[in-house]
């Protein structure tokens, strides 16, 4: 069965390949030449863009039509009734290309990682979080499955596809958006102008998740408030100074310490909603009317 | 290449295993088969007529009833020794002649086949009543 | 008699409506049954429900003495199958195709497959695609035999084939009966078709079964009685469907009438005729038959 696997999906294995030994190529050519650290060059950027997109690729044509386009075409009727039975046709072909791609993800992103620390440079882990090893191999995996349980569900290619493609985004953007800055409660320090956070030395590492103000009750209140605030009162009180207002505020930070936590958590998370896709499109399939 | 081939009428109402026993007849008769030929096999007349195994055997089985044809166990079906001889071709040739003149002068006078077909067959049967009689 | 395929009670619903229900079922061994029905009768769910595609709603159906949902391994090892318009991969050659069925089969007679294939000037290294629907109905139809099965189901093979190819089609297939000895179940909506080839009919209609039995049997049984408009009904015999014109009335029967009464002229029927008339529906002041008419053989 190896070898229909293989011979079923060999244009997007051969796709696979490729986009995986050229971006290994970037990154080593990067390494090599700018070094990985200069973010504000085109090569970077496009590279960081390549790893972004490279999960969502992964879900919409490699899991999606998996095992949706045997279904819309049909096939399923001759490869079902063949010696095999459904359920090993499905174990086997569906643990061989998640095998393989989380393989090739591991390995891409263990490149980028090592390539990453290699200089004794220091490096902005959390600028590069999405693409370091556990989160990045998480985030394919978590695509795979989720394109393999739509196609599953709908059963049609391309709605299949289209469906993974808005998933993964909504997906990703409320995890990294609204998750992740508050995997544990971030830690604070205070701000005293307005308009300038003052960051000690040793926080420099550390991830600015937001900020917050406050008035004399302890009512919170917005930019434009607090704007308003201080033209109205320019003239009796001409200083940024919060305090001097009567206001306070606040700046939020998670700690740089936090970091492998917070890859193991977002890790998790995906992982873990993989697992339950991977359930659920079995069980989809297992009893799936024809 | 096959002794002789068959061909089945979907449309007579005829069995098609009474057909290939007519066939088989009329080829014994007209001196295609002879005593001792084989018959086609079963598998080759059903891979060139595309029909049931089962009418093929049911065929050969029913003429080696009628004494036509014998089956020889992993051998296949043959012609039974002692069988009528054909008719000689002079003969044959004669008949034949004649039979189509009879037919274009009764189609000349505007007789239609079916008509000619059942006056053939009600003047055979009297003729044996005849000679009964 | 053994039965290769069987069902007791067979139900299968998709939503709300029921594609089969009630269905009971005999298939004998050894046969070449023509399944046969209208579109929508339930022809392609039995034989899904028969090759493990579906799981039955209720009922049960049996083929070679196991259930198909419970026991696959079993079951498919000895089936073959052909879907409704010869599913296969167009981009695979005939080759790969081969080789599919070789990855997927424990028995797998490969030899037998390629020469049927190079008989019949089929190119091993053509893709699929490529090949006409005749040529790729032989080539779903070698794979199917090369596992050497026990019986065969065929879902409507000849729907897409042209004359040419159905008869290259059915002589193909009568060989590997004639040589193998397999049993045979093809569905069609057309009956004509299939009559010299099968033995044994399996008539459904709306999802029951309407007749079963041996073809000679079936149109042994059945007669066409025209009679006039006013006379009685002939007695003995059970209506199948009834005609009624202005001077004259033409009854479908099936059994022998014990006595006609002068007037009544009785003319067999093909099967054609016998199928279309109990598809016809029940005659006008019958009721609709609730068991099917099971012909013995």
């Amino acid at each position: 069965m190896i070898w229909s696997t293989w011979r079923q999906h060999r244009p997007e294995a051969l796709a696979c390949l490729a986009g995986l030994a050229a971006a290994a190529a970037a990154i080593l050519y990067a390494d090599a030449s700018v070094g990985l650290l200069r973010t504000n060059t085109d090569l970077v950027q496009d590279i960081r863009l390549a790893l972004m997109a490279a999960p969502l690729l992964v879900g919409v044509f490699v899991g999606a039509p998996l095992v949706a386009r045997d279904l819309e075409q049909g096939t399923h009727r001759l490869v079902w009734t063949q010696g095999t039975t459904r359920s090993r046709w499905l174990r086997v072909k569906l643990l061989l290309v998640f095998s393989v791609v989380a393989a090739a993800a591991a390995l891409l992103a263990g490149l980028l990682t090592a390539a990453l620390f290699s200089t004794p440079e220091h490096v902005d882990r959390w600028y590069w979080f999405d693409f370091l090893a556990p989160a990045f191999v998480a985030y394919v995996v978590f695509a795979l499955w989720l394109g393999i349980a739509l196609g599953a569900v709908i059963g049609r290619t391309y709605p299949a596809m289209a469906a993974t493609l808005v998933l993964f985004v909504v997906a990703r953007a409320v995890v990294e958006g609204i998750l992740r800055p508050r995997y544990l409660p971030p830690l604070s320090i205070r701000i005293v102008d307005f308009g300038t956070i003052d960051i000690p030395r040793g926080m420099s590492a550390d991830w600015p998740v937001g900020y917050a103000y406050y008035d004399a009750h302890g009512h919170p209140m917005s930019l434009d408030d607090i704007l308003a605030l201080m033209n109205r009162d320019r003239v009796s009180i001409p200083t940024p100074n919060l305090a001097a207002h009567g206001l306070s505020g606040w700046a939020y930070f998670q700690p740089d310490a936090r970091f492998w936590l917070f890859q193991g958590i977002e890790t998790a998370i995906f992982l873990g909603l993989a697992a339950l896709l991977a359930g659920l499109a079995y069980h989809w399939l297992a009893r799936r009317v024809t | 290449m096959a002794v002789i081939t068959f061909h089945l009428d979907s449309r007579s109402g005829v069995s098609y295993y009474v057909q290939l026993m007519q066939q088989v007849r009329q080829a014994v008769r007209f001196g295609m088969l002879r005593a001792g030929d084989q018959l086609p096999t079963v598998r080759e007349v059903v891979a060139a007529v595309a029909v049931n195994p089962n009418t093929v055997l049911r065929a050969y089985r029913e003429l080696e009833h009628e004494g036509l044809a014998v089956t020889r166990q992993g051998l296949g079906t043959f012609i039974a020794a002692g069988v009528a001889a054909p008719i000689e071709q002079p003969l044959y040739r004669s008949l034949r002649g004649d039979l189509e003149r009879w037919i274009r002068a009764a189609r000349s006078q505007g007789v239609d086949d079916a008509t000619l077909a059942a006056l053939f067959d009600h003047v055979l049967r009297e003729s044996h009543e005849e000679v009964r009689a | 008699m053994t039965v290769c395929l069987e069902a007791a009670g067979l139900g299968m619903r998709y939503r709300s409506t029921w594609a089969l229900r009630g269905c009971d079922l005999r298939i004998p061994a050894g046969r070449i049954t023509a399944l046969v029905g209208p579109n929508g009768a339930g022809k392609t769910t039995l034989l899904h429900l028969a090759v493990g595609l579906l799981r039955p709603t209720e009922g049960s159906v049996r083929v070679l003495g196991w259930i198909p949902a419970a026991e696959p391994d079993l079951v498919l090892a000895r089936l073959g199958f052909v879907a409704q318009d010869t599913p296969l991969y167009r981009r695979y050659s005939v080759a790969e195709t081969l080789r599919l069925g070789r990855a997927l089969n424990r028995r797998w007679d490969e030899a037998a497959a390629t020469d049927r294939l190079r008989r019949l000037r089929i190119p091993l290294d053509r893709r699929v695609g490529r090949l006409s629907g005749g040529q790729r109905a032989q080539v779903a139809l070698a794979l199917a035999l090369a596992k050497r099965p026990e019986l065969l189901l065929l879902d409507e093979p000849l729907a897409s084939l042209d004359p040419l190819a159905r008869r290259q089609f059915l002589q193909e297939l009568m060989d590997a009966v004639a040589g193998d000895g397999l049993a045979v179940v093809l569905s069609s909506h057309l009956v004509a078709e299939l009559e010299r080839v099968c033995d044994h009919l399996v008539l459904l209609d709306g999802g029951r079964v309407r007749l079963a039995g041996d073809i000679e049997g079936v149109v042994a049984e059945h007669r066409l009685l025209v009679g006039p408009r006013e006379a009685a009904r002939p007695a003995g015999v059970h209506v199948v469907a009834a005609e009624q014109a202005q001077r004259q009335t033409t009854l479908w029967v099936r059994g022998e009438p014990p006595d006609l009464a002068a007037g009544w002229g009785v003319s067999p029927l093909s099967l054609e005729d016998v199928v279309l008339a109990y598809l016809a529906g029940p005659a006008p002041g019958e009721a609709a038959p609730e068991a099917a008419v099971e012909v013995s053989a």
